[in-house]
């Protein structure tokens, strides 16, 4: 039943992405929550179905300039943005190497915004019938098993990605996704001062503190984003845009 | 093999500057002569690649500098060590490293935390001499090291250890993966059984094929050797014993304190012990975890070979054999039925053997004199005899132990059971035996091996 | 458990990563606005050309903003007392509940209230995310306890923008951010 609601609210866009609207609720994070804070209220949103492609982006390029790759501050991306442009990909492919920044504008010009950590994660914890997956071993090690591989070029390619429960694709097994407070959390280079730290702030002390110790996939997406800088640029991260609800 | 990063000499400030000479195991940088302090700058590089844990079983190993252990890394006490980390952007995920021999919060992990396609940098005194560990220490720590994320470094004492005529570097790792030893292809870390800490392998220098066959240590009789040895982990302690030698010194936890005469040292999970002996005769060591089923069912299996004369006076050999009758047993007979020889063909029985019976009784059958009985040109196998036949699946279903004699040389082991052949890979697996290295028997039908596994008595009987 | 007046104190502990790669980065990288002292819309670019000391604080926040709060007020003295006086700007991180009447009550609580240096910049959310971001600060607010988890980091920026230096509001002694500043300061 949900999945034909999610049908029901795809809308059509340039490159036949679109993007659906993903229903309020609630939701326990691997990070963030207060001790004895079982979850939070997540508001009704709206996702892109898929990460932003190739195509879309040079569409961004070519109305904004300045956010090209030799007209742009180094303070804003770094050496290696759009650098993987270069590789063959098909344009429906996500665009990556893209600095939060430049993820930001590129949101900030369709009119939207980058999802929040909190809102990400409650999509992606869903896989193709459950809204939340993120205690099921199998989803939990098929997520891994990406993590687990290097990349490896003309790896890119969404067809095939499973649509989730929400019409949401690819959040998992393509790319590693910006999102709006990637910096909020304290997962320290250091992950392991149990005791020492905040409980449900530091990795290490996430491991008692979260709500879902063995989910493996989630500390890892939680490390990656503590190690980037807003101008990072990673030839595996990407992004796509929320905005509110209709 | 062997990276030589090269000798770079400059002054910088008051120390002279140098690049560090690293190896890739189990291979050693020579001993530093210098004898004041200098500035050492160390590149490590993080590599997630794709390499074997054991024949045929590919696992996605996370490295420092593309090998399990990582780089072996040599500085001497009191030198500044200056350490880069380079992540590379063909990479999924952010790493650090913790070495044990850095005082200072987290070892260095804060420092070093990088994303892929980033390098980092810090600069640490190397205060206390001694073997020492380092590690990632990125979330989910445990599973970066199960991945292999571990390797040496040795802070060389000021007066160092007397001179050795071979250094070898050995790091064991236990490795977790959701299929059981010996299944082929690429198989995926599993969490569950991590966490359960129930290792599908555990091995030495990252695969179960890193020490054997060519692979094999080296030395001469009257060689001395000396073994940095590691412990990456991470669930799993090593009991460290060489098969048939006896450690004439023992650097405990990979510290100053020694003790002499060692048959097995206890090296803990992220520790280390380095262990010296003299090769006095001829033969090939077994480097093994005497936890003895990690060393024959899971890969925890190495040799040193040592070549040269044999030393009679030392190690005799086999000097004589004779009948034995103990309590006047009378020996059952069992008669098989003939069979039509018609062999399966379905399985693949040298790929079977590579995967199951290679690590004992080696690659070509050759068995290891003394300790695992040779299968080619083996008399006990050379022309299967009807009693025999039904004999040589028992051994393979329900495992040996106690005497067996083979060429004239009296075997006294334990070979341990075999899991996971249905009867049609049996059959291959014992027809590719009995028809390789000059072996020639009538090769088993499935129905023979079928009927021979019904006969026997349930699996659970212990003395099996 | 948890210990909020404790957590602010202990995050200075992983403060080394993130704020290694703090120095040479542009605060006026990306154009943020706030509100001053007087309710005027204000920007960064305010004090470009000038050397001033950056930091922020939230003013419910028990933990380590009052430490903060008093380490700038002696680095302030010390500034002053080497001959090289700085412009100190506080960020709050808590902009919905930092009214210019709360504000006013925490100046007023740090004595802050005759000391014209001192400027106290509340912007939205968004503003403070973007400027966290351009410094590598990492903060977190609880949007259900209101509970924000913070850095603790006082950054010297140059005429240009750039931070030159930057130090935990906590732990480490001044001299070193000091030193860091040129003397006689450029004032105009």
């Amino acid at each position: 039943m949900l999945s034909v609601l999610a049908a029901a609210v795809l809308a059509a866009s340039p490159d036949g992405g679109g993007a659906v609207t993903l229903p309020a609720g609630r939701f326990a994070p691997l990070f963030g929550l207060d001790e004895g804070q079982k979850d939070f209220a997540v508001a009704a949103f709206r996702l892109d179905v898929r990460p932003v492609s190739r195509a879309e982006f040079a569409a961004f390029l070519e109305a904004s300039p300045a956010w090209r790759p030799d007209s742009v501050s180094r303070q804003l991306a770094e050496e290696r943005y759009l650098a993987s442009s270069k590789d063959a990909h098909s344009p429906r492919a996500p665009v990556v190497d893209v600095s939060y920044f430049a993820a930001k504008a590129y949101c900030a010009w369709r009119g939207q915004r980058l999802p929040t950590t909190l809102e990400w994660e409650y999509a992606a914890a869903a896989d193709e019938v459950t809204r939340d997956a993120s205690g099921d071993p199998a989803f939990v090690q098929r997520i891994l098993d990406w993590y687990s591989r290097p990349s490896r070029p003309g790896e890119l390619d969404l067809e095939g990605s499973p649509r989730n429960v929400y019409g949401v694709e690819a959040l998992h097994g393509l790319v590693w996704e910006w999102t709006s407070d990637f910096n909020a959390v304290f997962v320290t280079a250091d992950n392991r001062q149990d005791g020492e730290q905040p409980a449900g702030t530091m990795c290490g002390a996430g491991a008692t503190g979260s709500a879902r110790r063995e989910d493996y996939a989630a500390f890892m997406r939680y490390a990656l984003r503590s190690s980037l800088s807003a101008r990072s640029t990673l030839p595996t991260l990407g992004f796509r845009c929320a905005g509110a609800a209709r | 093999m062997v990276v030589l990063l090269g000798l770079v000499v400059s002054v910088v400030g008051a120390l002279p500057a140098e690049k560090a000479v690293m190896t890739q195991p189990p291979l050693v940088p020579p001993a530093i002569t210098r004898t004041t302090p200098a500035k050492v700058t160390v590149e490590l590089e993080v590599v997630e690649k794709v390499m074997q844990l054991a024949d045929g079983v590919d696992y996605v190993f996370w490295t420092f500098g593309g090998t399990v252990p990582g780089s072996f890394i040599r500085v001497r006490e009191g030198d500044t060590v200056e350490l880069w980390l380079e992540n590379s952007p063909h990479n999924k995920l952010p790493h650090n490293i913790d070495l044990h021999a850095v005082t200072g919060p987290g070892g260095g992990a804060a420092s070093t935390f990088t994303a892929p396609g980033h390098k980092t940098r810090f600069t640490f005194k190397a205060l206390n001499p001694g073997l020492y560990i380092y590690h990632c220490a990125t979330a989910p720590v445990g599973m970066h090291v199960a991945n292999g994320m571990y390797g040496l470094i040795y802070v060389q004492p000021k007066v160092p250890l007397p001179k050795v005529d071979h250094e070898y570097y050995v790091v064991q790792g236990d490795f977790y993966t959701d299929a059981d030893f010996g299944v082929r292809g690429l198989q995926p870390f599993s969490m569950k059984r991590a966490i359960d800490e129930r290792p599908s392998y555990v091995v030495f220098n990252g695969s179960a094929l890193s020490l054997v066959g060519d692979r094999a240590l080296k030395a001469k009789v009257g060689e001395k050797v000396r073994l940095f040895v590691g412990n990456g982990g991470p669930n799993l302690v090593s009991s460290f014993h060489v098969i048939g030698e006896i450690f004439d010194r023992v650097y405990l936890e990979g510290g100053q304190k020694t003790q002499e005469h060692v048959q097995t040292t206890l090296i803990p999970a992220g520790g280390s012990a380095i262990v010296e002996f003299k090769l006095e005769t001829d033969g090939t060591f077994i480097l093994v975890d005497h936890s003895l089923f990690r060393a024959f069912n899971k890969g925890a299996l190495g040799m040193l070979k040592a070549e040269g004369a044999g030393n009679k006076e030392v190690y005799s050999g086999r000097e004589m054999e004779d009948v034995y009758l103990g309590d006047e047993s009378v020996a059952s007979s069992v008669k098989a039925t003939p069979v039509a020889p018609t062999a399966p063909v379905a399985a693949d029985g040298k790929a079977l053997y590579a995967a199951n019976c290679a690590m004992c009784h080696q690659p070509e059958g050759q068995g290891l004199p003394g300790v695992f009985p040779p299968l080619a040109k083996s008399d006990y196998l050379a022309g299967i005899t009807s009693s025999r036949r039904a004999e040589i699946v028992e051994f393979i279903l329900r495992g040996k132990a106690g005497k067996l004699t083979v060429n004239g040389v009296e075997y006294n082991g334990v070979m341990t059971p075999v899991a996971g052949l249905d009867d049609v890979k049996l059959a291959a697996v014992i027809n590719f035996v009995a028809t390789s290295w000059g072996n020639k028997s009538a090769p088993y039908s499935t129905a023979e091996v079928k009927r021979y596994r019904e006969a026997l008595p349930p699996a659970s009987a212990p003395e099996h | 458990m948890r210990r909020p007046l404790a957590l602010a104190v202990v995050l200075a502990a992983g403060l080394a990563a993130a704020g290694d790669g703090a120095a040479g980065r542009s605060v006026l990288a990306v154009e943020t606005a706030w509100r001053g002292e007087d309710g005027a819309r204000v920007s960064l670019s305010k004090w470009k050309g000038r050397w001033y000391v950056l930091s922020f604080v939230y003013t419910s926040c028990a933990g380590s903003c009052p430490l903060t709060t008093k380490k700038l007020l002696r680095l302030d003295a010390a500034l002053q007392k080497a001959g090289k006086p700085l412009p100190t700007v506080i960020v709050s991180l808590d902009p919905a509940h930092d009214t210019p009447a709360e504000v006013a009550k925490y100046r007023e609580r740090y004595g802050l209230t005759g000391a014209p240096r001192f400027s106290v910049l509340v912007g939205d959310d968004e503003q403070v995310r973007s400027l966290s971001l351009l410094l590598d600060f990492r903060y977190t607010r609880n949007p259900e306890s209101g509970v924000i988890l913070h850095d603790n980091v006082v950054y010297l920026v140059a005429p240009d923008g750039t931070v030159r230096t930057h130090m935990s509001s906590l732990a480490e002694p001044l001299a070193d951010f000091v030193d860091a500043v040129p003397a006689p300061a450029p004032r105009r």
